[in-house]
């Protein structure tokens, strides 16, 4: 007896569905109008920047200010982006934290989660050639406190240079006149152990607040 | 046997198939029974043998049912059902983010259209002169100067007092060439910056307003510039992407200093 191949059918009806699917990913990823994933933050933010394509240099996911960060880089910039869930799915947060390259180059960038009623500062910066260690400190302007260390995230070699993401949370009461007005030093060894960057950064990239 | 009685008996070893898939299975087996005795009946069978006969010919209604489930694989059936729920949450999930791009795209192409459409509003009263000067900035961005007029502004000269000066108003179209895309230095919106030597520099930046979607932006300069000028300098400094443009003035007669 002839008859039609019933399980040919449906195998073609899920390889449609799933086609389908992967169709409509990949649109929603390459526009960028779907934030799928965290690291679309930064796509977004490359051109909301003008940076264009920047490689990941590192990910991290911060639990405690309840987002993701993602240091990216090209010749041009080096860009951080913080990510948070949204209706249109991943995107960035708070303003467009950056620092140019081209020799040493470091930034700043807070958030305050107003859930844990936390700060959390984000130190990062590329040192070429190269970065065999990082020590960043959040520095009270007015030494009412003693320094607070920084917890080093990451610190990478791509392509030759050094980059590096430092993190420090502070207490924070919400009350924009008791902001605590710490300055980060940053002082970062290049490949051969010299001193490379020593530095105490001035206004952040970007204040913004979560939760 | 009678055709329904093959029918039903067929469906119960069928317990992959949805009742849909085995309603389809029934309909073309049914089909072929009727086809069958049909061509009996034409060769001069009775009706009652001829359906018995066709049915007899199908074989064994459990060996069939067997035979024919074993083709309904679990694993497609699964994988098309959840396929089918993923795409379902992917497109209600991805409406309004679409929604909202389309909607930015249109006004990114409506503006790089008509650039001066959107800005009349900033040259009312003003005797204002289409531009079309485009220039290439920062990740696929083009600025666009696309409408001038002078006029004069109270303003403050170096030591304070206020004094009458000679103003270029300026209106820029900025766009992405892909118009799904954003429009770069949308944030700080510090370029195009115009370069003046007169006292007061409110003509760095813009500063006299502008509207902006995520996929292109208006912006109105006011540039406090010398009387008779002939130009002024745009400039533009972006990661690596770097231009100046002389923008010529017209003074009142709609022609050029």
């Amino acid at each position: 007896m002839k008859h039609k191949k019933y399980g040919s059918t449906r195998r073609a009806t899920a390889l449609k569905l799933l086609a389908g699917i992967a169709l409509l990913l990949a649109f929603v990823s390459m526009t960028n109008m779907l934030g799928l994933l965290p690291v679309n933050a930064l796509r977004q933010l490359e051109q909301t920047t003008g940076t264009g394509h920047t490689r990941v240099v590192c990910g991290y996911h911060d639990r405690e200010a309840g987002v993701w960060i993602h240091l990216g880089e090209n010749d041009r910039a080096l860009l951080l982006s913080a990510a948070g869930l949204n209706v249109t799915g991943w995107g960035y947060i708070g303003g467009c934290p950056q620092a140019l390259s081209g020799g040493t180059a470091a930034n700043y960038y807070i958030i305050h989660n107003s859930k844990n009623s936390f700060l959390t500062y984000y130190v990062f910066g590329k040192v070429p050639g190269g970065c065999a260690g990082v020590e960043a400190v959040l520095r009270n302007a007015a030494e009412a406190f003693p320094d607070l260390a920084m917890e080093t995230l990451a610190l990478r070699t791509v392509g030759g240079d050094g980059y590096f993401l430092c993190r420090a949370a502070v207490a924070y009461d919400g009350n924009m006149e008791n902001y605590p007005h710490y300055n980060p030093t940053v002082k970062a060894l290049d490949a051969a152990g010299k001193v490379a960057l020593d530095e105490t950064l001035g206004d952040p990239a970007v204040f913004t607040s979560t939760g | 046997m009678e055709k329904a009685d093959f029918l039903s008996a067929l469906a119960v070893p069928m317990e992959n198939a949805s009742p849909r898939e085995l309603a389809e299975v029934q309909t073309e087996l049914g089909d072929h029974i009727a086809d069958h005795a049909a061509d009996l009946e034409a060769a001069g069978w009775s009706e009652a043998d001829a359906e018995a006969a066709a049915v007899a010919a199908m074989g064994d209604p459990a060996e069939v049912g067997e035979a024919l489930n074993r083709e309904f694989s679990r694993f497609w059936g699964a994988v098309s059902r959840w396929a089918a729920v993923a795409l379902i949450l992917l497109i209600v999930a991805a409406f309004i983010p679409v929604c909202y791009s389309c909607i930015y795209a249109a006004q990114s192409l409506a503006w790089r259209i008509d650039p001066q459409k959107p800005m009349a509003r900033y040259f009312k009263g003003l005797d204002a002169v289409p531009l079309d000067i485009r220039m290439d900035g920062a990740d696929g961005d083009v600025v666009r100067f696309a409408m001038e007029a002078m006029t004069t502004e109270t303003l403050p000269d170096e030591n304070g007092a206020e004094q009458e000066w000679d103003v270029a108003v300026i209106g820029v179209c900025i766009y992405d060439r892909n118009p799904f895309r954003y429009v770069a230095d949308s944030y700080t919106a510090a370029q195009p910056s115009f370069l003046t030597d007169v006292p007061h520099t409110h003509g760095v930046r813009y500063s006299g307003g502008g509207v902006a979607v995520p996929a292109a932006a208006i912006r109105i300069y006011h540039v406090p510039v010398h009387r008779g000028q002939a130009t002024v300098t745009a400039q533009y400094d972006l990661f690596g992407t770097y231009f100046t443009v002389e923008v010529p003035l017209y003074w009142g007669d709609g022609h050029e200093a």
